[in-house]
């Protein structure tokens, strides 16, 4: 059965990069906060002090402003980044799907890049290439399966790329935020598959701003705020504390004003 | 030490995946074109009849059989060392967008780099062989030393991936170093000239290590010399080389994802 177990889970990214830094304040901007580590070294706070469990069937949405550590949270469960403090325990065969173009060989056709995730995922050569038609199929991309992936819309590649992760039975699936960007018929078919995978008792996790979607997919949520988790719960009583919050206007004053942007937290 | 022998391991077992990455990344470099990866034959071969063309003049009072031999089999092993040592520092940041991906070993990128060398050297090694028939009628039983230099040719890559790719990502300035570096080695090894030729110079040339990786190819077979000191020569580079590999990898292991 799968299970995820997140303790105290501490974050941070090194910055090799000179960065320009504004001495002002820039108040509620979203984003992660440099700091210096003594010396020369410094860095990003991506994620401070997350704690959450998830069991089997769960499906967790991440919600948060950009740079608010979502990916990242993502990211450290998928075994990408290990965490600086803190525990991690991620059991089951993870799906990660991060990015559309991640992980793929855009010169390769869209059947030789189901036949490498196969092989990927642990399989024999004979039991991915039996996948195939299957995953052409849910991502119906018809004869642009034996063209080079580079060819395919964003759409494609997108509807690709989700019937790869979805199909070699996941326990553990991490969706980022493009899954929401599909077009109305893929998102159907990409709920629907969801569901069955929760019927299947994996664990999901989906980052993303659209809430529609989380409502309609996600029993419980987390609520990142750089880096740092301001709510966590059933998912209608996170997005209510973050629609006071909001409401409120007042950008969190507790934390120290942050100096970097998303884009660098993203980037690095 | 430890976690970078279970990476190493863990790679091994994803022999199906590196080897379908490999060639993957052959068919990429050769697509739509008619010859396709008989051009990498195709290339060594006219490099070398323009080499020796240009150089067996030079080689005066030498066998000039022995010489075509000679350096025919020195480009084809140097082409393959450079081959090795120049990927080395670039493997991980090639395989950013996998690395950023999926959770898998590390290992697996090098040996798909290492396949993919390996495939060049087999295809150019054709050449060779049509070279070796022509003008070496002399070939002795000693010849087959060939095939463990060529496997502990490829054990030695293996720690020089792990050790130039990790220092490397964090340190760009090493790679340039090391192309620059490797751009004067060919004139420093013995591949266009002879030992003898080079003087007292050859002493500390001698200490250069693909000389002796030249060696245990080329002398078994132009030679009928197992070329015993090579031998040693290779083997405590490659019992160094792993000891410094594997602590630099397992130490740095984990922070790689936070270099690119």
């Amino acid at each position: 059965m799968p299970e995820i177990h997140v303790e105290n889970l501490s974050l941070h990214f090194p910055v090799f990069t000179q960065i320009e830094t504004s001495a002002g304040d820039d108040g509620g901007r979203a984003g992660a906060n440099v700091k210096s580590g003594g010396g020369r070294r410094r860095f990003v706070e991506a994620l401070s002090e997350v704690s959450f469990s998830l069991k089997a069937g769960d499906r967790l949405g991440l919600v948060g402003r950009n740079g608010s550590g979502k990916s990242t949270l993502l990211r450290v469960l998928g075994g990408i980044y290990p965490p600086t403090q803190g525990i991690v325990q991620v059991e089951g065969s993870i799906a990660p799907l991060f990015n559309v173009g991640l992980g793929v060989r855009p010169e390769s056709s869209g059947r030789r890049n189901i036949l490498l995730r196969g092989l990927l995922r642990g399989l024999k050569r004979k039991e991915a290439e039996a996948k195939v038609d299957e995953i052409a199929d849910f991502a119906d991309i018809g004869p642009f399966i034996d063209l080079p992936m580079r060819t395919y819309s964003t759409g494609m590649a997108m509807r690709l790329s989700f019937a790869m992760a979805t199909a070699f039975s996941p326990e553990v699936l991490l969706l980022d935020e493009w899954i929401g960007a599909g077009d109305q018929r893929f998102r159907k078919k990409a709920q629907d598959r969801m569901n069955s995978l929760v019927n299947d008792a994996s664990i999901t996790v989906i980052a993303s701003h659209n809430r529609p979607l989380l409502s309609a997919v996600c029993s419980h949520a987390l609520w990142l705020e750089r880096g740092a988790m301001m709510g966590y719960g059933p998912i209608e009583e996170v997005y209510k504390k973050v629609d006071a919050y909001f409401k409120v206007g007042q950008p969190d004053v507790a934390r120290p004003a942050p100096v970097l942007d998303t884009a660098i937290s993203e980037a690095s | 030490m430890f976690s970078g022998v279970v990476d190493l391991a863990d790679g091994v077992t994803y022999w199906r995946l590196w080897l379908a990455l490999a060639w993957e990344d052959i068919k990429t470099v050769y697509r739509r074109s008619i010859f396709g990866v008989a051009w990498i034959t195709l290339s060594f071969l006219a490099f070398i009849v323009v080499k020796i063309l240009i150089f067996r003049p030079f080689m005066s009072g030498g066998n000039a059989h022995y010489f075509t031999v000679y350096v025919t089999l020195g480009f084809l092993v140097w082409q393959f060392l450079q081959q090795l040592v120049t990927s080395a520092p670039t493997v991980f940041l090639q395989a950013e967008s996998w690395i950023k991906s999926d959770p898998l070993p590390f290992s697996l990128y090098i040996f798909q780099s290492i396949t993919r060398a390996l495939f060049n050297f087999m295809m150019t090694s054709v050449v060779a062989i049509i070279i070796l028939i022509l003008y070496q009628p002399s070939i002795t039983p000693t010849a087959l030393l060939v095939l463990p230099a060529l496997a502990l040719t490829i054990l030695n890559g293996i720690w020089v991936y792990l050790l130039l790719g990790i220092i490397c990502t964090r340190h760009r300035d090493i790679t340039h170093l090391i192309q620059t570096c490797m751009r004067f080695m060919f004139f420093l090894s013995p591949i266009l000239w002879y030992p003898e030729s080079m003087g007292p110079l050859a002493d500390y040339l001698w200490w250069n290590p693909f000389w002796h990786f030249l060696w245990i190819f080329r002398a078994p077979l132009i030679d009928n010399d197992p070329a015993l000191v090579s031998w040693i020569f290779c083997g405590v580079v490659t019992v160094v080389g792993w000891s410094a590999a594997l602590v630099v990898f397992s130490l740095y292991r984990k922070r790689l994802v936070f270099w690119f």
